[in-house]
């Protein structure tokens, strides 16, 4: 039997997990008594020039599959949820559709979707063509795609409909679509209109907020990104013509080329303070992850170690390895160091274990995780001052090998 | 100075090498997608209008935005996307073939995106048609055909496409084996699916499936099951969701139900049954019968037994 075995088996034997073999008692008894888990009160803000105020937490759906978490969250006071059309083909709005529906409190809440048309990437516009992705951007098409998103979301209007992923001025002051949106605003379909975007964050927001159409913008938003402090000053303009902003990506997202932040309360934190952010969309997967949010978004004051660490991340240091292959020549083991910080990051800050496998798996064995002693002389190489050892470390418990 | 060079060259020598494999392995890749499509005249009435592009975790989201993120949560590793003109009328029709971490992955991808209203085909292992769409999954591949005709039905002519790639993946390949423990009474069709993380909002449920149920008498529930590599560990996540749920659920009789690993909570927020045996753990979730299911779940969990060793 390992050691790893016999410490497992007598820490069951002294933890809950040994009482409730044992048939002796359940365990969370005392919390159960106490009834609710304790309730938060989030802080509410305008949503722009429309009248509206909605707590600076709410809820990007696409990723959970637990309607039970949905209800948690808007127990818990979160009102806004955020999908799209194409999310899970159609899925996830129809998982909001069943618990809004069993809920029987559809006014009370914000719905946002959003719908995904044709467009041209070499001219940065939409196309009247369809393409792989989607149908071509025309009146009817946007509004056979949020007739369908009504019919899933068994309401009879969205609060928010969002022109999905509009990355250029030109895709925002596209008229077909403009008018359409505005025509399904005046038919009571959609109460307020949005563009959502993850590049050239700054450039579209100033368009959305000259538009005069748009009630509110989605934005890719964290401490990570080299867009940040353009869109800060984006943002400000935005709140001066009336234009809510939605974050998103709060946390990094799991997009690579933003950088992947290991603190993630103090990322929400960092974008909540903002005060011309109405609200952040974080996609939460499990019921740790909500509470973590719900306690963030409830007392935006950080503390020692979230400044610290939102210091670091300002200079870009301690989140992750950018490549530069400057620790490589001193590796005495030669060991592919950037490889092991992408398969660290996979399975660290992703949870995603079989992309950082395969991603182990792309290395020779003689260049890989296994030959990496954690001396550490990579360390003082890493002009970014990356915590090598401590994530090979991290990596190696992972897929179960010995340290050194 | 000499041995300092030829250990710099050396290094340098060794990272080439190792871009070289990585790049390599993403080349191999490229080219075993390409193979599945039809070459010129291979399948007549087909014409590529555009050259296959690829996308891998790296710039997915490039391609499908936000709903990359869950892609990668499937064990995403690259996508082909090609784009055909069909038939007489050159219908436009755009080929996807998605590469996941494993059959399994492809299973759980293809069925997250399944409606159980939607009935099945057979191509690859399972398929699908839905309007301009027909999507199927066999190995390791989530296939996605998508048609911008809309004015007629493009079955027949996606299934055409689809039979091809279907037949160029070899392998013999069936639906995930955990499927097979589930009960047939009540069932909802195609509406199994796979989960590889985070399952039911829990960080320590992972790889769990379930699957949809109607009961006229007590509404719509959903049974499920997630295996372990041991008992301890089965044990030890059962341990922990039993906290979370009495923490959660405000549950009522609680202390008549409970027996050893055993968990049955009636609540207002919609009742609960929670066995773990061996390296499972099982249940029921939803439903207003709590007695009805607690008598099929335990009666589940008396007969229940893990499949031996599966291709997944």
């Amino acid at each position: 039997m390992s050691l790893d075995r016999m410490e497992r088996r007598q820490f069951l034997k002294s933890s809950s997990i040994g009482m409730l073999a044992a048939g002796c008692a359940w365990p969370g008894r005392a919390a159960a008594q106490t009834g609710k888990a304790q309730e938060i009160k989030l802080p509410t803000r305008p949503l722009g020039r429309t009248g509206v105020k909605i707590p600076i937490l709410s809820f990007g759906v696409m990723n959970t599959d637990s309607p039970d978490l949905i209800k948690r969250a808007l127990e818990a006071g979160i009102i806004h949820l955020d999908t799209a059309h194409g999310y899970l083909r159609g899925n996830s709005e129809t998982a909001i559709g069943r618990v809004v529906k069993e809920r029987g409190d559809r006014d009370k809440l914000i719905i946002a979707t959003k719908v995904w048309l044709a467009r041209d990437h070499q001219t940065g516009g939409f196309s009247t063509q369809a393409s792989g992705r989607g149908p071509a951007a025309t009146a009817e098409n946007l509004n056979q795609m949020l007739n369908l998103s009504l019919t899933r979301l068994q309401t009879d209007y969205v609060d928010i409909l969002y022109l999905h992923s509009c990355d250029t001025a030109q895709m925002v002051n596209y008229e077909p679509l403009m008018n359409a949106a505005v025509a399904a605003r005046k038919a009571g379909k959609v109460r307020f209109i949005g563009v959502s975007c993850h590049g050239r964050v700054p450039e579209v927001v100033r368009a959305a907020a000259d538009a005069k159409i748009y009630d509110v913008a989605e934005i890719a938003f964290n401490l990570q990104r080299e867009d940040k402090e353009d869109t800060e000053k984006a943002i400000a303009y935005a709140k001066e013509k009336g234009l809510g902003i939605v974050a998103m990506k709060t946390q990094g997202g799991k997009r690579r080329d933003e950088k992947v932040p290991m603190n993630h309360k103090a990322s929400l934190k960092w974008v909540l303070r903002h005060e011309e952010v109405t609200t952040a969309i974080p996609g939460m997967t499990t019921f740790d992850q909500l509470e973590l949010n719900l306690a963030a978004a409830a007392d935006l004051d950080l503390d020692e170690e979230e400044k610290n660490y939102i210091k670091l991340g300002s200079l870009q240091i301690g989140a992750m390895c950018q490549s530069c292959r400057a620790c490589v020549p001193t590796c005495p083991q030669h060991v592919d160091i950037p490889t092991l910080m992408r398969a660290a990051m996979y399975a660290g800050s992703y949870g995603n274990l079989s992309h950082a496998e395969w991603t182990l798996s792309m290395l020779p064995e003689q260049y890989g995780l296994q030959v990496c002693g954690l001396c550490e002389t990579c360390i003082a190489a890493c002009p970014h001052q990356l915590n090598i050892g401590g994530k090979v470390a991290e990596l190696k418990k992972t897929f179960r090998l010995p340290l050194a | 100075m000499m041995p300092h060079l030829l250990k710099h060259l050396t290094l340098a020598g060794i990272t080439s090498l190792l871009l070289l494999n990585s790049g390599r392995a993403q080349e191999n890749l490229q080219q075993t997608l390409v193979s599945l499509l039809p070459q010129k005249g291979e399948l007549a009435g087909w014409r590529q209008t555009y050259e296959a592009r690829f996308f891998t975790a790296d710039d997915l989201f490039e391609y499908i935005n936000g709903a990359a993120d869950l892609y990668l949560q499937y064990g995403f590793r690259m996508v082909l996307t090609a784009d055909y003109a069909a038939g007489a009328d050159s219908n436009g029709v755009t080929v996807e073939i998605y590469t996941m971490a494993s059959p399994l992955h492809a299973f759980g991808i293809y069925a997250a995106e399944r409606s159980p209203s939607e009935p099945a085909i057979a191509i690859g292992v399972e398929g699908y048609h839905s309007a301009n769409v027909l999507n199927f999954y066999k190995g390791p591949y989530y296939v996605k055909l998508t048609s911008f005709t809309l004015d007629r039905d493009m079955g027949p002519v996606l299934a055409e496409m689809a039979r091809f790639i279907a037949d160029r993946i070899k392998g013999h390949f069936t639906a995930p084996e955990m499927l097979t423990l589930f009960p047939q009474q009540d069932a909802i069709l195609h509406s199994e699916r796979y989960i590889p993380s985070d399952f039911y909002g829990q960080s320590y449920f992972q790889n769990g499936y379930r699957r949809d149920y109607r009961n006229n008498a007590c509404g719509d529930f959903q049974l499920f099951l997630i295996p372990f590599s041991d008992s301890l560990e089965a044990r030890d996540a059962f341990a922990k969701y039993s906290e979370f749920l009495l923490k959660q659920k405000h549950p009522q009789n609680v202390k008549a139900a409970g027996e050893n690993l055993r968990l049955a909570l009636h609540s207002s927020e919609g009742d609960v049954v929670v066995f773990c045996q061996g390296a499972l753990i099982g249940g029921a979730l939803g439903g207003s019968c709590r007695q009805m299911l607690k008598t099929r779940v335990y009666h589940w969990a008396e007969t229940i037994r893990l499949p031996g060793p599966s291709p997944y």
